[in-house]
């Protein structure tokens, strides 16, 4: 028979292994359970508590002109504090403090900066920065009022330039920063690109996390357990069959996996919005889209999610070399200790700085494929992102070349 | 190779970690035979035959089976010899039929000629009740008869089995034995047997290969080893005295293996 005919009806194994009911279980109900639980639940109590954001305008009184000439003097700072407290008015979850100073603001847990230039920026520049500190997860309740006040800011530069008849003008999104203090960025990406690391960098977390835990689901070791894999050897011509097989099966389990993560987090959240009567367009599913996910035909959603299933083929690559070089035993601990070891490592590193440059994270190979990813969609990849990708690489050959030797070599049936 | 052995080995040596498993075993398996490869534990069985089914490569030495230079072309005698494992592997969660089916179908059979077989197979060992059953809930023996089923079937010309009957009652034992018996005689196939159940080798080898701390101490047909081992007395006393009471010098074997030849 043909060597290729072969690979069918292992791939159809492979996926008989993996969807039944008690990896099902492992596998889809649990993340989702365990978000709903864990992450959503709590949220409902988080959700219940209040969130004060304490906002300091330096805004400065400026005269602007009507598109027909009228004169009109604007402080879009004051208007937009106005806007925002209006949105608190209608909220019980949101107080507003108006503070003395830029410092006040930003040192606090939830602070937004409104700067001097602010109204004549936005309407004679048509570009306006603000700056703010958010402690509110991006995913809590919380977090997504944050964002509305941000909106709210936004709405009133595009109030005034509606008002002044100036519609032509108006600053797109992306001329409208909103620069959290993450200090004095270390990377040369933008800002903009920045404000992507965390929450890429969370994503990315989450799902090394989750496919950490499905090493015997997805690698050889029940196969070695059961003898099964002896079998397999002596029936299949080439080798390499078993190991695709495993990983496509592998990729499509883990894509479930984390759909079912994302999927308890959102029902978690909309039923936090739905008994506490929030705004229509809080949910769940809203503080998910503030991942930077939203968008996912973009350029940089697709360089986004071609980066989560680089790293995702790497993680599960990495278990199964390791389950088949080591015995079932040592394989099962000693592959998820490696994908979580650094994962952990990797979002350690970057979570508290998104532009880091530190040696630790540098010799993460979940740090390679991160930094690459955000300089191609910052249009700045350069020589050392060449090297990060071509270490990525390497890494991906090296991990199949071992798998596949392993397979070949007697350490497989003798460990 | 000579066309009327379906496996040949020449000096065929094994070593993991250092130590030599195989000491330069050459085998003559001549087509059509039940061939008994026999030894104490830990004389090299296992590893002898996970080298003739390609899972292992060899440290040294020639491997020809089924006219295929193993060593060169293993993935081409994949899927051709139908093999069984001392352990009686099988997916505990699939079903009975679909753990014959599934090795039958990477392999390349016919799904028709496949059931056909797995039915008559079952009928023959009073399992075909089992057939629904999960492979996880079937007895020790129940296994080994489905791993065995699934062996036969998906075997060519040449099947090996190692430890056919293991775990299986006398009755079912007896009629695994008919089996074998008649896959060689109605069916023109092959048996590479190794076993250490008396009765089995009694019943089914016609030629026999010892081999004793990874050495091929002995080659020859049954009456061969009875008449060097334990003349006038039984196979069971031969092969006793074989693995640890008589040394034969193996040159000693030499006509013995002449006559294999002359006989082919």
């Amino acid at each position: 028979m043909k060597k290729s005919s072969q690979f069918l009806p292992i791939l159809k194994k492979d996926l008989r292994l993996v969807f039944n009911v008690k990896t099902l279980i492992i596998i889809v109900f649990v993340p989702f359970i365990m978000m709903f639980l864990i992450i959503g639940l709590p949220t409902l109590f988080i959700g219940a508590s209040n969130i004060t954001i304490n906002i300091y305008s330096a805004d400065v009184n400026t005269e602007v002109q009507h598109v027909n000439g009228t004169p009109y003097i604007l402080n879009l700072g004051a208007s937009a504090i106005q806007s925002i407290q209006l949105l608190a008015e209608n909220s019980s979850q949101l107080d507003i403090v108006v503070v003395e100073s830029r410092a006040v603001a930003l040192e606090s847990p939830n602070g937004i900066f409104i700067p001097a230039n602010f109204t004549s920026s936005s309407i004679l520049n048509s570009s306006a920065r603000i700056e703010y500190h958010r402690s509110a997860s991006p995913t809590s309740i919380q977090g997504i009022y944050f964002d509305q006040a941000l909106s709210k800011i936004q709405e009133t530069i595009v109030g005034a330039f509606l008002f002044l008849n100036l519609e032509a003008e108006i600053p797109s999104y992306e001329e409208v920063e909103f620069i959290p203090p993450a200090g004095e960025p270390t990377e040369g990406w933008t800002q903009e690109t920045l404000n992507l690391a965390a929450p890429f960098a969370y994503a990315l977390f989450i799902m090394i996390a989750l496919i950490g835990n499905m090493g015997r689901t997805i690698g050889f070791s029940k196969e070695k357990e059961d003898g099964t894999f002896e079998t397999m050897l002596t029936i299949t011509k080439n080798r390499s069959y078993l190991v695709l097989s495993k990983l496509i099966v592998g990729i499509i389990a883990s894509t479930l996996s984390i759909l079912a993560y994302f999927s308890g987090s959102a029902i978690a959240g909309a039923l936090t919005t739905s008994l506490f009567g929030s705004s229509d367009e809080l949910s769940g599913l809203e503080g998910i889209l503030a991942l930077p996910m939203g968008d996912l035909l973009s350029f940089k959603g697709v360089i986004l999610l071609i980066g989560l299933g680089i790293s995702l083929v790497a993680a599960m690559l990495a278990l199964m070399t390791v389950d088949t070089i080591f015995s079932r035993t040592v394989a099962e601990r000693l592959g998820t200790s490696i994908v979580m070891g650094f994962g952990i490592l990797f979002y350690f590193a970057v979570a508290f700085d998104p532009g880091t440059t530190a040696i630790y994270a540098q010799i993460n190979p979940f740090y390679w494929i991160y930094h690459s990813i955000l300089s191609l969609i910052d249009l700045s990849y350069g020589w050392i992102d060449a090297i990060y990708t071509t270490l990525f690489v390497v890494l991906l050959i090296g991990m199949v070349f071992l798998a596949r030797r392993a397979i070949e070599r007697e350490r497989v049936l003798f460990s | 190779m000579n066309s009327e052995l379906i496996i040949e080995t020449k000096d065929l040596r094994k070593s993991f970690n250092e130590k030599e498993i195989l000491k330069g075993v050459s085998l003559h398996i001549p087509k059509g035979s039940i061939y008994a490869l026999l030894g104490p534990n830990g004389a090299g069985k296992t590893t002898t035959i996970r080298i003739l089914t390609g899972i292992l490569k060899p440290t040294s030495g020639e491997v020809y089976v089924q006219g295929v230079d193993v060593k060169k072309n293993a993935d081409e005698i994949r899927a051709e010899v139908g093999i069984l494992s001392q352990l009686s592997a099988g997916y505990k969660d699939f079903k009975t039929k679909d753990n014959i089916l599934l090795f039958t179908s990477i392999v390349g059979i016919d799904k028709e000629e496949a059931t056909r077989k797995m039915t008559d197979y079952l009928t023959k060992l009073d399992m075909l009740d089992k057939l629904d059953l999960k492979f996880g809930k079937l007895s020790g023996g129940e296994k080994r008869v489905v791993s065995l089923v699934r062996t036969i079937i998906s075997s060519k010309e040449l099947i090996i089995l190692d430890e056919p009957t293991t775990g299986l009652d006398i009755a079912r034992a007896k009629k695994v034995r008919n089996i074998i018996h008649q896959l060689v005689k109605d069916e023109g196939k092959t048996v590479l047997m190794s076993s250490h159940i008396t009765s089995d080798l009694e019943a089914l080898a016609t030629h026999a290969g010892i081999l004793r701390a990874g050495e091929l101490i002995f080659e020859g047909t049954k009456q061969d080893v009875i008449a060097t081992f334990a003349p006038g007395s039984d196979f069971e006393t031969a092969i006793i005295n074989a693995f640890e009471n008589v040394s034969v010098p193996f040159k000693q074997n030499e006509p013995l293996r002449e006559q294999i030849r002359e006989e082919l």
